[in-house]
């Protein structure tokens, strides 16, 4: 998968670039916003990783004419880490807001939970760590090997994958389980969450499930692959 | 006042003077009294004189006596004759007043006609002594006349218009000092007091005001060297954290990752303690702090699940509006619940929103350290616990930023273990 790194500083871009080629990904690399828009136009992109303090502007001006109407999800990775920035970064349409600096691993798994979400770009299949997730099939394997999940579990199982490393709030999760199902009471989303712990720890899979009581829950070891 | 005082005085000291220096002055008017007296008390066309005036002759025999004499120089009434000179009786006229050296003393005669009756009554007045003080009394009665009665009220006058306008020159000053007391040297100044102010004043509040402004000036500009160089840290420190990537896995490796977290996690304290001290909150900034407390405890919930921690959030069905700044609120907060994480040891860290409005971040870890307490919030404090490597700024920088949105924090040891710590903040007045 093709990832085009914005990055003005020398040292900071070739690191960066180490990591994600380490991770799997082929790097482009554009100092200015000038070059960035330039291999914009002729490589096919899948995901832009770009800094906002750019020798030839503002990354966020570029931004809209990166994204290509949404068809290229854009994670902006920056120093700048007030409140305003960020706000003013994910309504000009970044997918994600990373301050420097950043973890590699947490890097690299940002960017897959980005390449995850759904839409035109997303994959059919859901990867984290042992866990496939086909989306079009909607069946789980662990190791490859095939774990059967009822509807709700699929629902449940399918965000957290998609924020895996991250706190899926209590509200996304229900809606999730509520398409598939109108009559669900209010301690369905728990009762399919235990279910799907149980499912997954006899496939032996090693991702636990985080309650964040108050909050959600979270699959654990998404930042780890 | 003083002044009005010191010239009432010296009115005073003025008459007495005068009238003290000249015996004769006051002889003269101590007898008068007497025939006054005398003539007030006699009712009808004769005598005696009432019991009152007479006290003063019957109760000093050796110095004081009176006649009351009618046209044919008759004694009608007369009060210690023995000290009247015979021959005073007989001499008529309006009113006479002689000195007489006598072998037993001097002696101070007078007569005098009641103009007012038509009947020709006169007195003889003698004075050998003066015990009962009428001369002395007499010179109170002058010093009353000529200083009590017409500079008094004007004194008392002249004191309370001094007071008045003192006080009404002073309402400015009073202004100024309640909007000086209002000044916050890295606030904007607010603006001066609505009152006309004399130009002296107006002086003092503008010099006030632009020492201010300068001051706030070299503040932020401090602020901002912290906040640069803070800032210019971060590529840096990005670039390390992006190259430790490529180090193979092994003890070495995870003790530089260890390292320059928390190099990382200093830099960032210096730039969010640069933004605590610019904070601004207005009254009407209403912050839900259950948004916040669900954003900051969803984001550190992978790195507490990293530590081991467990975060857990308790909060109302209902919106707990505070008067704070979301993004200080969401420092704070952080800050609070990485120390938990960090220093609690592994175990729950329960945060819960109330409606005081305030946050509590609870953790089971070994509780405060001996002799911690407010010197907690100085910075660059450290536990004996701390992890190496912290600045010691994070309290430091929940104390700011609270202080400064007119809030609290506070800790206390849990009676089950760990300790609490409490963030409250301003209500929103309705």
């Amino acid at each position: 998968m093709r990832i085009l790194l914005v990055e003005d500083h020398p040292p900071l871009a070739e690191a960066v670039i180490g990591a994600l080629g380490r991770a799997g990904f082929t790097v482009d690399h554009a100092g200015t916003a000038a070059e960035a828009l330039e291999i914009a136009a002729i490589a096919d992109i899948a995901l832009v990783l770009l800094d906002l303090g750019l020798p030839d502007g503002d990354g966020l001006k570029i931004l809209p004419r990166l994204r290509r109407e949404g068809r290229v999800p854009v994670i902006v990775l920056t120093a700048r880490d007030q409140l305003e920035d960020r706000i003013a970064g994910l309504d000009g349409g970044a997918d994600d807001y990373v301050v420097k600096p950043v973890e590699m691993p947490e890097l690299i798994a940002r960017c897959r939970a980005v390449l995850r979400r759904p839409g035109d770009r997303s994959a059919t299949v859901l990867q984290v760590g042992p866990l496939a997730f086909d989306t079009v099939t909607r069946s789980v394997g662990v190791n490859g090997a095939p774990v059967v999940l009822g509807r709700r579990e699929l629902g449940v199982l399918e965000q957290l994958m998609r924020t895996a490393g991250r706190v899926a709030p209590r509200a996304v999760l229900e809606e999730a389980i509520y398409t598939l199902d109108d009559e669900v009471t209010p301690n369905a989303l728990d009762a399919a969450v235990s279910r799907l712990r149980r499912a997954l720890d006899g496939a032996g899979c090693p991702l636990p499930i985080v309650t964040v009581r108050g909050i959600g829950w979270m699959l654990a070891g998404g930042a780890v692959n | 006042m003083l002044m009005a005082l010191a010239v009432l005085l010296l009115n005073v000291v003025a008459v007495a003077v005068y009238y003290g220096s000249d015996r004769r002055e006051t002889e003269d008017e101590a007898i008068a009294h007497q025939f006054e007296r005398m003539e007030q008390s006699l009712t009808g066309t004769l005598v005696p004189a009432e019991a009152a005036v007479r006290k003063l002759y019957s109760d000093h025999p050796d110095a004081y006596a009176f006649a009351l004499v009618d046209r044919a120089s008759t004694v009608l009434e007369a009060v210690n004759a023995n000290l009247i000179p015979p021959v005073a009786t007989t001499i008529f006229a309006d009113d006479w007043v002689t000195r007489l050296n006598t072998p037993s003393g001097p002696l101070i005669v007078a007569g005098h006609e009641f103009a007012e009756r038509t009947d020709g009554l006169r007195m003889v007045f003698v004075m050998a002594e003066d015990p009962a003080g009428l001369l002395q009394r007499a010179l109170l009665t002058e010093i009353y006349l000529h200083v009590g009665l017409p500079i008094v009220p004007v004194v008392l006058l002249l004191i309370g218009a001094n007071a008045l306008l003192i006080r009404q020159s002073l309402t400015p000053l009073a202004a100024a000092a309640v909007w000086a007391r209002g000044l916050h040297p890295g606030r904007p100044t607010p603006p001066p007091p609505p009152e006309r102010l004399p130009a002296e004043v107006a002086d003092l509040v503008e010099a006030t005001q632009r020492s201010l402004d300068r001051l706030t000036e070299a503040l932020a500009l401090e602020a901002r060297h912290a906040a640069e160089a803070a800032h210019a840290l971060r590529t840096p420190v990005a670039v390390l954290v992006a190259r430790l990537d490529a180090l193979p896995p092994g003890e070495m490796t995870d003790r530089l990752r260890a390292d320059l977290a928390a190099l990382s996690r200093t830099v960032a304290q210096v730039l969010a303690s640069s933004r605590a001290d610019r904070l601004e909150v207005d009254a009407g900034t209403a912050t839900d702090l259950r948004d916040v407390a669900q954003r900051v405890v969803a984001a550190l919930a992978p790195f507490a699940h990293a530590k081991g921690v467990d975060l857990s959030l308790d909060q109302p069905d209902t919106p707990v509006f505070a008067r704070a700044n979301a993004e200080g609120v969401d420092i704070a907060l952080s800050n609070l619940i990485e120390n938990a994480i960090l220093h609690g040891g592994a175990g729950a860290v329960e945060i819960t929103v109330g409606d005081g409005p305030s946050i509590t971040v609870r953790d089971h870890g070994p509780g405060l350290p001996q002799g911690a307490g407010a010197q907690m919030f100085q910075p660059f404090w450290r536990g004996p616990r701390a992890v190496p490597g912290g600045a010691g700024l994070g309290l430091a920088i929940v104390e700011r930023l609270q202080s400064g949105q007119g809030g609290a924090i506070e800790v206390q040891p849990h009676d089950e273990g760990g300790c609490v710590f409490v963030l409250t903040y301003k209500k929103i007045e309705k």
